[in-house]
This record gives structure tokens, C-alpha cells and sequence, in this order.
């Protein structure tokens, strides 16, 4: 429970609701939730080297500090995201090729959409069914990346 | 037509592919319309390409406005291909001056293997000028979360000018952050997408290499040119010095003379244990120096602060520092204090324990040997003076963990270290100050 509690702190600043109060903390969260998305999309990407994936995945675990079971759900994480890119690849696809309409763009943005909002999921997910000290970690880690002001 | 919007079209037309036929009436719009946005007549907060593809581009797309986004499709930066289609220094470049530019979700195709008739896929490095994203001056960018595939040359300069200062006092500059280079497309491996020569070459104070993957680099993954402040955190290297133009052995993070206070945080630094000996071409055909094996660090310089970095399998060695002052190297990370404990390990391969046996000498002086970490004045014309080794963590490399020769000044060894099990000893020590003649080893349980 705890852990959920956790995990829907760093969705906060990710709703409208809340979007008048963003504190430090709030931007760092979501820096994190967003940045890290850089990991299950860069290993689960269709178009990336599968052996570099592979390599690359347990380096992460390495220095993301991930026991047995925060390594299983990264994976799934990544599967998962592999699996949400596969289908917007086929959505873009179909949209490229299908005769140009406005309907068209639509379809890709749909595929998008739905990509951005499986990706929250995932990384929720993940956040989720981390300990508290990982969460720390990857908080001190994946949430330093720079923004402009 | 008003002059005003004849020039916005002829800009749009410029840099228009060449092959515009391949494209859809959509994506041609796109790129119009994208190519519109971010020159000096377009308008609006954000610059897009919402439409999927590979965009051939004969004519640099030069960003010329500050405070835009620059971006493909979100969350999908293999979707929208940015594609050198002709012999030209750069795919995209943002003018000198501008500030507030963020650059996302984009792929920059270099396309060595196919542009210019092929002639640009195995360069010699003295020809390899050829930046596909060039910031030459910028006041602060950001660029995040794109691909970088076969460059001719170096995938990405970026350079800060004007570092943004915050409230605390700390500055940061432009910042390349959560992309990838070399990570492969499509049918291409990883090995056949690496750069010709660096990654990413850093110029400017504060600026920053944050979460990266970078591969397959023919030489540095990441080299800081000149400049001060610049952190490099959280990145991980893989084999990359992979085709090695430059006919030396060399880091994978490289760090220039002139650089100062620079902090290299957390990074992971896998040589892979690539070496040109065996092996004549590249995965591109280019053909390689043999006898040629990587080092994870590389650097020269003074002030820097080299924390709770992993860096393994690199033959050569693990870090190799000459000329140097006022460096730090710790187990310890202010920056993430909870980080889990990493160490500089099964580094120096190349070394199998018998001198004449050693197979890494080619282009250095004989008196560089392999270590885990090798710092090193022995010829006496440099200097290294003033190293602070604090819970460094050093095991299992080929000939020495630590080697320090001809290195002056203190603190030396702070606190207690994790030195153990390298192959020749632990610590060798010549020509140098009596603080760094030993050390007091951690408990096992410290040490894991």
C-alpha cells in the first residue's frame, strides 16, 4: 500500500488538478516518470539491436541497483512497452500508407496517444513494485536530467 | 503573395529533399511545414513532424529561433527519420546565440553507408568533419530522448555559451540527455549504426551528458573538449573506440587537457572486451588498425571528480589519467548517495601476467601497462600531482588495480579503499609521494 502511495505521488503532477501546485519535489517526480521512460523505450524498441538490448538491459539493473524481483518487473516493463510501440508502428504504418485525409494524421496520433498513456502505465507499474530505497535511488539518478526553465 | 510569406516558402523550399517524390503529399507537407517552423520567419512555440518517416534532407536544417521545441512524434523518435541525403557537414544545426531550444523525439540518420556514393562511410579521421547536430554557440539547449545513427563523423557537438545560472548559484548549461547512439535500426545492427569517430564532444562551462546510451562509437563515446564544470552522469558506454580511425588504443570517455572540474558520475563503461586484434574490418567493411584495445577513461586535466563510476571489461585498462592535478576518485557519490556500489573491474585483458606476452603496447609508451586505474607520470615531462583516493573500489584486473607512478603531492588514500584481487598486485607504486604508498584496506563486508 505503501508503495502505491508512493507511486501516485509522482503521478500527481501529471493531473490537471493538481498542476497549480507543482513543488520541487512534484517537477523532480515527474522528470523521473519522464525520463525514465528512456529505458523501456530504448530496450523494447522493435527497431533497436536485440543484442544490444539485452546487454544494455542488465547494465541498467546494475546500476539502477534492482533485486531479483524489481529486475522481472523491469523486464515486464519492457516487454510490455515493446509490445505498445509494435502496435503504434502498425498504426503509424497504416496511416502513412493509407491515402492521405485528415483521418489519416488522426490514426497516427491515436497511436501516439495511446504509446504516451501506455508508457505512464508501465512506468507506474514499475515505480510501484519498487522498494522505497530503489525508489530513492532512481529518483537521485533518472530524476537529475536538465530541463530548460 | 507578400514578400514576408514568399520568403518563409522559399526557406520551406531550400531545404526541401531532394528526392521529395519518395515522400507522401503528407509527409512532404510535414517537412514544409517543419522546415517553416523553425527558421527565422516561422512562428509558434513548438516545431513538428507529426507524420511517420524517413525525410531525406539535402540542405541543413538550420534552427533559427529561440524558446521552440524541435521534435518529432512523441515517445517515438524511431518514427521520424532525419536523413543526410548528400555530402554536407550537418543534418540540422541551431544557430549561434539562441537560447531555450529543446530538441526531441528525432532521429539523425548520418547515413555513412549510403550518401555520397558510399565515399563518406570509412573516413580517415583527419576528414571526418561532419557533426549531424551541430550547436556551435548555443546559450543553453536541450536535447533529449533522439536517436543518432551512422555518422560520417561525430553524431552530436554541442557547445554552451551562456550557462543558465539558478538560484543556488549553480550553473547549468545545454544538456544532452536520454538519447541513444548506435543502438542499431531496423535491420542494421548496433555495430553497423556507430559513429565514425565520437558521439558526443563537449565544449562550454556547466554543460552536461545526462542518461545516455551510447555504442559502437569508432572512437570516444563521449569526449569533453575544453570547458569547465561539465557533468557526465548516469550514462552507459558500450565498446565503443570500436573502429578506431585514429590508429591508437584510447577511452571511451575522453577528457581533454584543457578541461577543468569536470564530474563523472555513475556512469557504466563497458569495453565489452573489444579488440581490433583478430579482426580486419568493421561491421561496415571499414578496415581496423590491429592490436589496437580500449581503456574506459582516458583523461588529462585538472580538478575533476571521478565518483561511483562502473567500468569493466575495457582490455586496455580501466582509467588511464596523465597530466593531471587535483583529482578525486571515490566509491562515494554526493550526487546519489544511495547509488548502489560500483567498481572498476576485469579491466586489462590484454595482459596475461607475462611481459613478453602483453599485447597492448601498440601506439603507447612501453611503461604504460594495464591497470584498473593507471595514473601515470613515468616519463617525467608531464605531472600528476594532488589524487584523492577515497573508497575507491578496484578488483580483478589484468596486472595492477592501481598503478601510480611519478605522482606528487597529497591527500593520497583517504578513509579505507576496496583494492583486491588484480592479477599482478594490488598497488604499485613508483617514483611517487610517500602518501600514496599505501593503504588501508576496508573490512570484506564493506567490500562487496
Amino acid at each position: 500500500m505503501k508503495r502505491l502511495l508512493w507511486a501516485w505521488l509522482l503521478v500527481l503532477p501529471t493531473c490537471p488538478l493538481f498542476a497549480q501546485q507543482v513543488s520541487t519535489s512534484d517537477t523532480n517526480a515527474s522528470r523521473l516518470q519522464q525520463n525514465l521512460r528512456h529505458w523501456p523505450i530504448t530496450l523494447g524498441s522493435p527497431y533497436h539491436d536485440q543484442k544490444l538490448a539485452a546487454t544494455t538491459e542488465a547494465m541498467v539493473v546494475t546500476m539502477f541497483g534492482l533485486n531479483a524481483d524489481e529486475a522481472v518487473s523491469f523486464h515486464s516493463a519492457i516487454q510490455n512497452t515493446r509490445s505498445l510501440m509494435t502496435a503504434a508502428q502498425q498504426s503509424t504504418t497504416a496511416s502513412t500508407n493509407a491515402p492521405q485525409s485528415s483521418t489519416s494524421s488522426g490514426s497516427a496520433t491515436s497511436g501516439s496517444s495511446q504509446l504516451d498513456t501506455g508508457l505512464a502505465t508501465n512506468i507506474i507499474g514499475f515505480l510501484a513494485a519498487v522498494r522505497p530505497e530503489t525508489l530513492t535511488r532512481l529518483q537521485a539518478l533518472s530524476g537529475r536530467g536538465g530541463t530548460l526553465k | 503573395m507578400t514578400t514576408r510569406s514568399l520568403g518563409v516558402s522559399l526557406v520551406a523550399l531550400a531545404a526541401l529533399p531532394c528526392s521529395l517524390s519518395a515522400l507522401t503529399s503528407a509527409q512532404q507537407s510535414a517537412f514544409a511545414a517543419f522546415a517553416t517552423c523553425i527558421s527565422s520567419s516561422g512562428s509558434g512555440s513548438t516545431c513538428s513532424i507529426s507524420v511517420a518517416g524517413t525525410y531525406p534532407v539535402s540542405t541543413e536544417l538550420q534552427v533559427q529561433r529561440s524558446n521552440i521545441t524541435v521534435q518529432g512524434i512523441s515517445n517515438s523518435p524511431s518514427s521520424v527519420v532525419l536523413q543526410r541525403a548528400v555530402d554536407m557537414p550537418h543534418i540540422m544545426s541551431i544557430a549561434s546565440g539562441l537560447v531555450g531550444v529543446t530538441v526531441q523525439y528525432l532521429t539523425f540518420d548520418g547515413n555513412r553507408q549510403n550518401v555520397a556514393g558510399g565515399s563518406l562511410n570509412c573516413l580517415p579521421v583527419s576528414q571526418t568533419l561532419y557533426w549531424d547536430l551541430d550547436m556551435p554557440g548555443v546559450g543553453r539547449a536541450v536535447v533529449q530522448y533522439d536517436d543518432f545513427i551512422n555518422s560520417p563523423g561525430t553524431a552530436i557537438s554541442v557547445y554552451t555559451t551562456v550557462p543558465e545560472v539558478l538560484p543556488d548559484g549553480t550553473e547549468h548549461g545545454s544538456v544532452v540527455q536520454y538519447c541513444n547512439f548506435g543502438a542499431g535500426f531496423g535491420s542494421e545492427s548496433a555495430q553497423q549504426t556507430g559513429a565514425r569517430t565520437t558521439a558526443i564532444i563537449v565544449y562550454g562551462t556547466a554543460t552536461q551528458v545526462i542518461g545516455n546510451l551510447i555504442a559502437y562509437a569508432g572512437t570516444a563515446a563521449i569526449n569533453l573538449y575544453s570547458d569547465t564544470n561539465q557533468l557526465v552522469y548516469e550514462n552507459i558506454l558500450d565498446a565503443n573506440r570500436y573502429e578506431q580511425p585514429d590508429g591508437v588504443s584510447g577511452g571511451q570517455l575522453y577528457i581533454s587537457a584543457g578541461v577543468t572540474n569536470a564530474t563523472i558520475a555513475e556512469n557504466s563503461i563497458n569495453g565489452d572486451y573489444w579488440m581490433t586484434t583478430g579482426t580486419s574490418t568493421s561491421a561496415n567493411g571499414c578496415s581496423l588498425t590491429p592490436g589496437l584495445f580500449p581503456l574506459g577513461v582516458e583523461g588529462f586535466g585538472s580538478g575533476h571528480a571521478f565518483l561511483n563510476n562502473w567500468i569493466t571489461q575495457n582490455l586496455y585498462g580501466g582509467m588511464l589519467l596523465r597530466e593531471v592535478s587535483g583529482i578525486t576518485i571515490s566509491g562515494n557519490d554526493s550526487l546519489c548517495p544511495t547509488c548502489t556500489a560500483q567498481y572498476i573491474e576485469n579491466n586489462g585483458g590484454c595482459y596475461d601476467g607475462l611481459p613478453s606476452n602483453e599485447k597492448c603496447m601498440q601506439g603507447w609508451p612501453s611503461y604504460i601497462r594495464p591497470a584498473g586505474i593507471n595514473i601515470n607520470n613515468e616519463n617525467g615531462s608531464g605531472f600528476a600531482t594532488n589524487i584523492a583516493f577515497d573508497m575507491v573500489r578496484v578488483r580483478s584486473n589484468g596486472h595492477w588495480g592501481l598503478n601510480l607512478t611519478g605522482v606528487t603531492g597529497g591527500p593520497g588514500f583517504e578513509g579505507t579503499q576496496c583494492i583486491y584481487n588484480n592479477l599482478t598486485n594490488n598497488l604499485n607504486v613508483s617514483n611517487s609521494s610517500s602518501v600514496y604508498g599505501s593503504y588501508t584496506e576496508a573490512s570484506p563486508s564493506s567490500c562487496q
